[in-house]
Parts: structure tokens; C-alpha cells; sequence
């Protein structure tokens, strides 16, 4: 009997993944036969370049939302992680790229342990200490810079050229897209480490009556988040090869947090996938795309994400209802055959 | 006072504490106990909520620091120790309410806080955790699976879990707060029987309980706590119900009340044939004015929730509530003026507002007596609350003490007092005593007694057999969400009310 019902639960689960695969499915059937050009291969090279910089940070936020925290600064982070490692490379031509990045992802760990520190040992919500750094980061971005952009011919080839070459067929841009997703599902679903970060989530007073350190757990996924946004830095320098103070990710934190919550990891913490985020980067990602080669004004395509986060979280609870209600009487059933 | 010459022999204790004092506030909640556990024995804790039962354990097991005193555990200082230290050195605290992570399964539950040893190897051999985790639960007789997620486990299946994570490592001392409150006797049964075989294979116990006659049978010796002293440690053989009781309050109790059982004719609400899918099936009863009538049944036959489609905050598909005073209920809002008042099992989240004031809890119902014209008048709230703090002796260092910083009893307390001046006919209450000291639990029995002898309909809820049968005039049991059968007079018994629950006897043949 219990093992019936685990079943049907794991079966539960994955239909919602399904779900948003077939959402895409039809989406890019509708923008397809609106507009064949969507289907040009530079048109995909595009929509994948974008996906997988959401997919590298939307990795990260999935662990911080799972511990019922958010992340609202990952744009300013990665803004200032592109800036600076960018003002190193246009000072040392010569700088080492792995050397680069590194820079990229330490500055990107450094915004992440000072969100970290506010929210466990200062105790301020995440909501409201991330939207203070995300103002402080994005204001530090033109100090630093003092309001100069990294222009192309700054930025070193072999960076730029992570968004175009690869090793396997597939760009160095995806490839950390995958890693990053990969090294999530690895850590959420493998290691014990993972299983106290979802525990710190799903309940916070037991995780410390249980001597879980409460704050380490916090600080933990803060700074890999941050960590993550650095390394999108380097991916969005090589993307788009020009970072300018003032629209470096801008914004990007909407289309994140709207990739994990489409993507089924619960705003209220404990629960949430590797899996489901990258289907959500996808799908914002093809949305957004297609919505401008299609013609549809950026105001709608601001409302159309919109829509789909308030659908996806309406449909998610109404199944989580039905799912908890038939849960109930299965255990009752349990019960009566006892 | 020698807490080892009772026992006559010579005892090595495990843990040693010495004067321990602690403060909240201005309020000493602990003063000045000494407490000492020998590794053989069943110890258990009694006294009223507020006593600092709860406290005391959780400064043991490093929950709480201690302010004054001094705590030796296996003959190293543990005063100031780090909660991870203690529970690495073998001392587990099982609370009330199971301290789970409802989104992880059964097995990640019992594994989260293992910590990798001996640096052989960092990766969690999970294969092997299963397997230990089977066989623990196999050995407490546990019968789901581990994987699957807790929050689809009973209260008392999800307790067994809490367990076998305190068993994953070696255990030493294993404290157990209260783990009865919402247990049917036969998931009692097995809780007793697993503490008795980790005694016996050298794990020694704290069993804090509110029933005494649990406590008289699990318990090998007993500390009695009262205002945060310890007023006396008997051996349990040498004791009984009555002394402890006596030695708890301090004073003695008024026993229930259960001569005038004459209720008037008047019928005072009358459910016919409702439903709410899953839970409550074509239930009709009737309640009489100046009526008690107990609902019994096992946890999750469906009383919580029929009370709660009663009330109007389930949703119902079928079936008719009508007050005779005032016609058809549907929703809350009908229900509460038709003067139907619902006093919900679960304090902390469904009946207070814990992080308000005692008077605002206190107030909060009654507003339509404070205010004119939707503005407040703080005079009158003040009075009225402090009034019914007078009336129901809620114990508190003032009315602006958050309701939070109350002990459970004292929480039932404000919980049923805001309802006093609304001239409720009907009460729904639901569980009444749950984690209620002996002293607050026969105040609320005589309310509840008195309110019925003054006209009031009581429909009560209670898995507290003797609760339900000293007070209820008349018990329906549920089963499976459906009445089972009706007793009233001489044939409500206990054993007449958990055949009916349990499905072994059939409706009108409960005898």
C-alpha cells in the first residue's frame, strides 16, 4: 500500500515537469508557425545564449528559495561580477581566462556572503535585504566603474568566444548551464548537505532542534547563488561582449525567480528541483524570444510573463489541493484496511 | 533532600544537575533544581503547565541555556555546551509535536543531522542508511515506507520517526515531552513498549506526562515540579494518583461534577445528514440545551473536521445545520451570530493570535461590547479582558504578555475566556485539555459543567476517554468519518466507547 502511494506521488511530481515540457512544446509550435524565422538557427543559438545564463543563476536561486529565502539581487551581482572582471581584463590583456573567471565568480561569492551575513546573522528577511543590496551592488557597479562601459574591444577573445566554441559541439556558455543545473540535482538529491538545506526550508525551528546550523545553511546558499550570478557575468560578457553600468542584467532577477517558481519549487521553501528550473529557464526564455521575432510589443511581453508565473503557482496550488485531499483519503483507506 | 535514598541503593546517575535556575523576564521559571537520572531508570516529570517541566528539559538537552547552576552528564560539565554537543554525546528530545521536515522523506528525515565520522570516507552511503533505518523501524514495528515524504505519516508514525533519528545514533538519554497528547491507545502502547526496550538495553529516560495514570505506568520514579521547584521525587511504587495530584496543585481538586445530568428538552442545534467529502459522512445528530455531548473515535475519525463543517469553515456538499434559535448555518459568519463559538484543537495556529497581547486575544471577540462605531475603546477592552483573566485565573505577569510566552494550559485558557461575554449557546470545542496541566484541566472541566447547567449546548471533541466520559451526557463515536453509534447513561463506558471506535462492536450493541 505505501509503496502505491509513493508512487503515484513521485508520478504526481513528475507530471508537473511534463507539464512545462509540453507548454514549450506548443509554444514553440505557435511562434513556429507565426513565424518560420524563429526557427533559424540564429535565432535558437539566441534563445539558448539567453536560457543559459538564466539557467546558471536560476540553479543557484533554486537552493536560496528552497530554504524559504530569495535572492532579489542576483542582477546587481552579476552586473558587478562582469564589471569588474571586465576592468581587470581592459588593465591586463594578458590576465589568464580561467584567472578571469575566477575573478568573476569570487567578486559574484563576495555579494553573496554580505547577503548571507544580513539575512542569518542580521536577521533582516531576505526580500528586504536583497532589494537594499540589490540597489547597493547596482549603485557599486557605476562607482566602480566611475559610469565607463567595457567596450568589445576590451573584453579578450577567448571570453567572448565561450558563447560561440566548444569543445563537444555544444558552446562553453551551455555547458556551464548544464554543470551548474547538474551540480544542483547532485547536491539537492545525493548529498546530506543538500538534504539540510531543504530541511532548513520545510522547517526551520526543527532544523535547529535538531542541531542544524541554521545560519551556515543560509550563508551557505547565498554566497553559492552569488557564486553562480559571477559566473553568469562571465557568461553574459560573452554573450553580449559590451557591459554597460546602467543595463548590465537589468531586471534579470524577475526572469529567475520566474524560471524557479514556473519551474515548481515552493516560494514557501522545502521543496523544489534542478529539473524544474531549467524547464522554466527554457520556457521564460523561449517565451520572451519568441514573443518579440513574433511582433508582440514589449509591454505585452512583460504582461505574458506575468501571466504565466500567476498561472503557473494558480495551477500548482489547485494540484497540490486535490493532491493533498486524495492523500488524506488514501491514508484513511490505509487505516480502515489496518 | 536526597534524591537516592528512596531507592536504597547505590546509583551511578548519568546526568547531574544542581541548583538550575532560569529566568524569562522577570519570571523565574526554574528555581534553584536539582535533578538526577540514573541510566536505569524511567524518570518521569510531572506538574501543571507553567510548572517548568519543559524548560528543565530543554536546558538539558541544550535547547535552552541555563542561567545559574551547574549540569554534568557522564561526568563531564555539559553547562554551557553546544546543542550539536550534547546531542552528538547521545541525548536525544522528543517534543510534543514531532520536529520534522514535512518535505523530506521518512528516510532523509532520520539522516539529516548524521555527521560523516572517522574522514574515511565524505560521501553518505544512503544504500546503508536505509538498511539501518529499516531495520530500526522494523524493530519498533513500523510498517511504512522510508520513502515515503512525512507529511503523509500520522502524528504518531511521524513520532516513530523522530525516534528512530534519535536511535541512528548512540543513544544515551532519551527525553520524551508529552508524546502521548494526540495518541490512540494502541499507538500508546507500542510508544511504551519501545521506551521500555531502550531501557532495558541501557538508554535512560525523562518522560514528561500530563496523564498520570501513564505516567504511573511507565515510570520507574517521579519528580514532582511545582512553580518551578521540584516539591517532591517518589519512587512510583510508593505513590499514587491522588498524591501527586495533591503535591502538583497544592490544593485540592473539585472532582467533575457528574451527578446533575438532567439536560432540558429543548433541542439547541440540529445537524442533519451533512457531508464533506473525505472526512464526514451523512452525520446527524442533535445537542440539547444545557447539553454536553462527547464525540469519541479514534485520531482521524473525523471529529475535527466535522466540528469544523459544523461551523461552516469546511466545505460541505450535502446536509443542513440549523441552530433553533436562529435558523440555518451555513458559514462562519452565520455560525458566529447565531451565537455558535468554536474553540479549534490546535491553539497555536487556529485559536489565538500568538504574537498578540493576551488582552487583544482576550478582546478580540468581544469587540462588538468595546467599540462604537468601529472605534476602540481602550477603558472597557482593559476591563473586560481583565475581568475574564480574574474569572478564568489565567496565570501571567501582565495583559500585554504576548499569549506565546504562555504555557498550554494557560493558552486554553484565553482560548476558551474570549468567548465568555458573547453569550455563546452553542460551544464546538475540540479537545479541551490537549496538553493541559491536571489544575487548568478540572478549571476547564468546571467551566464547561457550569456553562451547560446555565443553558449552554456543548459539543466536545475529546480523545481524553475519562475527559469525555465524566463530562458528556450522552457520546456519539465516529468512525471513518461516519456515526457508528450513540451511548447515553449507564451504557457510556469506556470500553463501550472504544469498541464502537475501533469497529468491533456494532451501532446500539456497544455492550
Amino acid at each position: 500500500m505505501a509503496v502505491q502511494l509513493n508512487s503515484k506521488i513521485t508520478y504526481i511530481f513528475k507530471k508537473r515537469e511534463f507539464g512545462i515540457f509540453l507548454f514549450i512544446l506548443v509554444l514553440l509550435a505557435v511562434f513556429g508557425s507565426i513565424e518560420p524565422r524563429f526557427f533559424r538557427s540564429d535565432n535558437l543559438s539566441a534563445i539558448l545564449s539567453s536560457v543559459g545564463i538564466l539557467m546558471v543563476v536560476g540553479a543557484g536561486q533554486t537552493l536560496v528559495i528552497v530554504t524559504r529565502n530569495i535572492d532579489l539581487s542576483v542582477g546587481s551581482t552579476l552586473g558587478m561580477s562582469a564589471m569588474v572582471m571586465g576592468m581587470v581584463a581592459r588593465e591586463n590583456p594578458d590576465f589568464p581566462i580561467v584567472g578571469l573567471i575566477l575573478v568573476a565568480m569570487l567578486v559574484g561569492g563576495i555579494c553573496g556572503l554580505i547577503n548571507g551575513y544580513l539575512v542569518s546573522y542580521g536577521m533582516i528577511p531576505s526580500i528586504i535585504a536583497t532589494l537594499g543590496t540589490l540597489a547597493i551592488f547596482r549603485g557599486a557597479i557605476f562607482l566602480v566603474s566611475d559610469n565607463v562601459q567595457i567596450d568589445p574591444e576590451d573584453v579578450p577573445k577567448d571570453i567572448i568566444s565561450l558563447a560561440t566554441t566548444s569543445p563537444i559541439g555544444i558552446p562553453w556558455l551551455l555547458i556551464f548551464a548544464f554543470l551548474s543545473i547538474i551540480l544542483v540535482w547532485y547536491i539537492s538529491s545525493q548529498t546530506l548537505l543538500g538534504k539540510r538545506i531543504y530541511a532548513v526550508g520545510s522547517n526551520p525551528e526543527g532544523a535547529v532542534s535538531r542541531g542544524l546550523s541554521f545560519n551556515k545553511i543560509t550563508i551557505l546558499v547565498f554566497v553559492f547563488v552569488g557564486v553562480l550570478a559571477g559566473l553568469g557575468g562571465v557568461l553574459y560578457t560573452a554573450r553580449y561582449a559590451t557591459i554597460n553600468p546602467a543595463d548590465v542584467a537589468r531586471g534579470l532577477e524577475f526572469d529567475v525567480i520566474s524560471a524557479v517558481v514556473i519551474g515548481g519549487t515552493n516560494i514557501f521553501g522545502g521543496s523544489g528541483t534542478a529539473l524544474g528550473t531549467a524547464l522554466g529557464c527554457v520556457l521564460i526564455g523561449i517565451l520572451s524570444n519568441g514573443l518579440t521575432v513574433v511582433g508582440v510589443s514589449p509591454f505585452w511581453k512583460a504582461c505574458a510573463t506575468g501571466f504565466l508565473i500567476l498561472a503557473a503557482v494558480a495551477i500548482d496550488n489547485l494540484v497540490r489541493k486535490r493532491q493533498e485531499q486524495n492523500f488524506l483519503l488514501a491514508i484513511r483507506n490505509q487505516r480502515v484496511t489496518k | 533532600m536526597d534524591h537516592q535514598s528512596g531507592l536504597g541503593e547505590i546509583v551511578i546517575n548519568v546526568l547531574e544537575c544542581k541548583s538550575l535556575s532560569k529566568w524569562y523576564g522577570e519570571a523565574a521559571v526554574l528555581k534553584n533544581v536539582d535533578f538526577n537520572l540514573a541510566q536505569n531508570e524511567i524518570h518521569a516529570i510531572v506538574g501543571e503547565n507553567g510548572a517548568g517541566k519543559s524548560t528543565l528539559v530543554k536546558i538539558i538537552s541544550g535547547l535552552v541555556p541555563v542561567d545559574v547552576g551547574t549540569i554534568k552528564f557522564e561526568d563531564s560539565d555539559r553547562t554551557f555546551a553546544h546543542i550539536r554537543e550534547i546531542q552528538n554525546s547521545g541525548v536525544a528530545l522528543i517534543h510534543q509535536e514531532p520536529r520534522l521536515f514535512p518535505d523530506l522523506s521518512v528516510l532523509e528525515n532520520v539522516c539529516v543531522d548524521y555527521q560523516v565520522r572517522d574522514g574515511k570516507s565524505k560521501r553518505f552511503n544512503w544504500k546503508k542508511a536505509e538498511e539501518e533505518t529499516k531495520e530500526l523501524l522494523a524493530q519498533l514495528g513500523c510498517s511504512f515506507s522510508v520513502h515515503s515524504p512525512v507529511k503523509a505519516l500520522s502524528v504518531a508514525d511521524q513520532q516513530m520517526v523522530d525516534m528512530v533519528s534519535a536511535l541512528r545514533k548512540k543513544l544515551k538519554l532519551l527525553i520524551v515531552d508529552e508524546p502521548t497528547a494526540s495518541l490512540t491507545p494502541s499507538e500508546v502502547a507500542r510508544l511504551f513498549a519501545t521506551i521500555r526496550k531502550l531501557n532495558a538495553s541501557g538508554v535512560a529516560i525523562i518522560f514528561i506526562g500530563h496523564r498520570l495514570e501513564e505516567v504511573l505506568e511507565i515510570s520507574t520514579r517521579i519528580t514532582v515540579l511545582k512553580d518551578g521547584e521540584v516539591v517532591a521525587v517518589k519512587k512510583t511504587s510508593e505513590t499514587t494518583e491522588d498524591e501527586l495530584i495533591r503535591l502538583m496543585v497544592g490544593r485540592n481538586i473539585a472532582a467533575s461534577s457528574t451527578d446533575s445530568r438532567s439536560s432540558s428538552k429543548e433541542v439547541s442545534l440540529k445537524v442533519s445528514h451533512l457531508e464533506s467529502p473525505g472526512f464526514v459522512a451523512d452525520v446527524s445528530f442533535e445537542v440539547k440545551k444545557g447539553e454536553i455531548l462527547g464525540i469519541g473515535g479514534l485520531v482521524g475519525a473525523g471529529r475535527s473536521e466535522l466540528l469544523e463543517t459544523v461551523f461552516g469553515l469546511r466545505k460541505r456538499t450535502a446536509g443542513e445545520v440549523v441552530s433553533s434559535n436562529h435558523g440555518s448555518i451555513k458559514t462562519v459568519k452565520q455560525a458566529i451570530s447565531a451565537r455558535v463559538a468554536l474553540v479549534p484543537e490546535d491553539r497555536a495556529h487556529n485559536g489565538l493570535f500568538l504574537n498578540r497581547s493576551i488582552g487583544e486575544n482576550l478582546v478580540i471577540t468581544n469587540l462588538n461590547l468595546t467599540s462604537k462605531g468601529g472605534k476602540r475603546n481602550f477603558g472597557k477592552e482593559t476591563q473586560i479582558a481583565n475581568e475574564l483573566i480574574e474569572r478564568f485565573r489565567v496565570k501571567l505577569s501582565s495583559a500585554s504578555q504576548l499569549v506565546r510566552e504562555l504555557s498550554g494550559g494557560n493558552q486554553q485558557k484565553v482560548s476558551l475566556a474570549k468567548w465568555l461575554k458573547q453569550e455563546v449557546e452553542i460551544l464546538l470545542i475540540d479537545e479541551p485539555s490537549r496538553g493541559v496541566d491536571v489544575g487548568s484541566k478540572s478549571e476547564i472541566h468546571q467551566f464547561l459543567n457550569n456553562s451547560a447547567k446555565d443553558g449552554m449546548a456543548v459539543v466536545m471533541v475529546s480523545s481524553d476517554m475519562r475527559e469525555l466520559i465524566e463530562l458528556s451526557h450522552r457520546i456519539i463515536v465516529m468512525r471513518n468519518g461516519r456515526i457508528v453509534g450513540e451511548l447515553s447513561g449507564s451504557e457510556i463506558s469506556e470500553e463501550s466507547v472504544l469498541r464502537l471506535a475501533s469497529g468491533l462492536a456494532t451501532a446500539g450493541k456497544a455492550n
